[in-house]
């Protein structure tokens, strides 16, 4: 399957930090929805932030519809739109200011459909964004950019900080999105429910390095978590483990196969295991 | 670049359009009252006053994550620079085209009770040197120690334009032909050369 993004062995130090990111390396193919999952500070803005050439890259590769976007690569920023968490645009412009300036970067700029998702999310074109409350700042966002017609959105925390109404009306709106098959989304957020309404594939960061990169149908039908005693876990093949924990008088191990640990364990509870479970028992955790 | 010169032209809009409210009030005044000072003062603060406000609407951008957001749109980062000193150009000729326009005005109005209109020449000369320089020196230095530091950009390149601008401005006492030429000569070539630097550092910036 062809890739609309690709990370190769992304690596950026920060000097006055402790901070580094660490041999990224994953795709998001065409049609797909990649969720980036991580706790704050864990690099998910940084490697978005290479990703768009906002921040330049020590090593590694990053491709963009196959190829690597340099500064005066403008024709391949065309096809992207971007929403970052917070405040995007100045709050001085009303929604009609937005769509005249935006006019004048991208080519293929559409006031007649920002217009329509300004009435369909209820934002009014002629009030300043200062007196947005931050859910209509968001969607005033998100329509910005849906607006020049892109094939890949780049998302970085943009449900964060909107209630759950709002935020369903949203994961909606980039379910369509994806609905052409050139079309892909990359959404970071620590909201993982989220993730598991829409994502097709999702990627673990932590500490600057990727744990994990798994499809959405692998962690539904294949991940789970054993509740073990102590004896049970001491009975676990390491092997079969991803990581354990100890919670209380319960050990819960994560495994990538549901089926051969309920044939090879049988006297122990196997869960379904959640987004959220999983990314906590991945940071959290100690792997075998 | 389109795109560019509209986010400029609103950013700066939204003070200026205070700014030239004021300069209109004073304006007027400097037209009914023929008084030399007046309209010295009205020359200088018309021609500065409208590239200071170009030059702070650079900071207030970043108030959002709108700076970062530009990058991520299909614009090259040395046409974003290029843009700033175009705006800052253009908004020195705005103050210096309304100054004028008073000037003559008021010139129609009650000929001219002072010196010699060459007098108020080199005034023009001066607030366009200032400009010029504060551009040149701002602009860069705002990259340099960073966006959220606008104010103390802003008052340094403000001393130093002045600073040098003055210096020159002795020159024009002495000789005034090649003294004015000097004042913006040495401004605009300031101001030109400023433009790759600034580019130059902002290529290398990350947000």
């Amino acid at each position: 399957m062809e890739n609309i993004l690709e990370l190769q062995s992304v690596c950026k130090k920060f000097p006055k930090s402790d901070f580094s990111l660490d041999n990224i390396t994953f795709s998001l193919p065409y049609g797909a929805i990649l969720g980036f999952v991580g706790e704050n500070g864990a690099g998910k803005t940084t490697t978005i932030g290479c990703i768009l050439n906002t921040i330049s890259k020590d090593s590694g590769t990053i491709k963009l519809f196959g190829r690597a976007m340099l500064d005066q690569d403008t024709g391949l920023r065309e096809k992207i739109g971007v929403v970052y968490d917070g405040d995007n645009f100045p709050n001085y412009w009303t929604a009609g200011q937005l769509s005249q300036i935006m006019d004048g970067f991208y080519k293929q700029w559409d006031p007649s459909l920002f217009m329509k998702y300004l009435e369909e999310f209820r934002l009014p074109a002629r009030q300043k964004i200062k007196h947005f409350s931050r859910g209509m700042a968001m969607k005033l966002a998100i329509a910005a950019a849906l607006s020049h017609h892109p094939q890949l959105l780049i998302l970085d925390e943009a449900t964060s900080g909107l209630d759950p109404a709002l935020r369903e009306e949203m994961l909606d709106v980039f379910l369509d999105f994806v609905q052409e098959e050139n079309h892909s989304i990359l959404l970071s957020s620590h909201i993982t429910s989220d993730l598991e309404k829409i994502a097709d594939y999702i990627a673990f960061i932590h500490n600057g390095k990727l744990i994990k990169m798994v499809s959405k149908n692998e962690l539904v039908y294949h991940y789970a978590v054993m509740r073990c005693k102590e004896s049970q876990f001491l009975e676990i093949d390491a092997d079969d483990m991803i990581t354990w924990r100890r919670r209380d008088y319960q050990i819960d191990v994560l495994v990538s196969d549901r089926k051969e640990a309920q044939r090879k364990y049988k006297n122990v509870v196997i869960d379904h295991v959640s987004v959220d479970e999983i990314f906590l028992m991945l940071v959290k955790g100690e792997r075998p | 670049m389109k795109g560019l010169f509209k986010n400029n032209f609103f950013a700066v809009w939204l003070n200026a359009k205070i700014f030239l409210v004021f300069m209109l009030a004073m304006g007027i005044l400097v037209i009914m009252l023929p008084a030399q000072t007046l309209q010295m003062y009205f020359i200088m603060i018309g021609i500065v006053g409208f590239s200071i406000n170009a030059a702070n609407a650079i900071g207030s951008e970043f108030s959002s994550k709108w700076g970062k957001y530009k990058l991520t749109l299909p614009v090259k980062r040395t046409e974003i620079v290029k843009s700033l000193f175009l705006s800052q150009l253009l908004w020195t000729f705005m103050g210096v085209l309304l100054a004028g326009m008073v000037t003559v005005l008021s010139y129609l109005l009650h000929r001219f009770p002072f010196e010699q209109l060459t007098a108020l020449f080199p005034l023009f000369v001066l607030g366009i040197s200032i400009s010029l320089f504060m551009g040149a020196i701002f602009i860069p230095l705002i990259y340099l120690a960073g966006e959220d530091k606008t104010i103390v950009c802003l008052v340094i390149s403000l001393i130093c334009a002045v600073g040098i601008a003055a210096m020159l401005f002795n020159i024009t006492d002495i000789s005034p032909l090649p003294g004015t030429a000097i004042m913006i000569g040495g401004s605009l070539l300031l101001f030109l050369l400023s433009c790759p630097f600034a580019v130059c550092i902002f290529k290398r910036k990350e947000y």
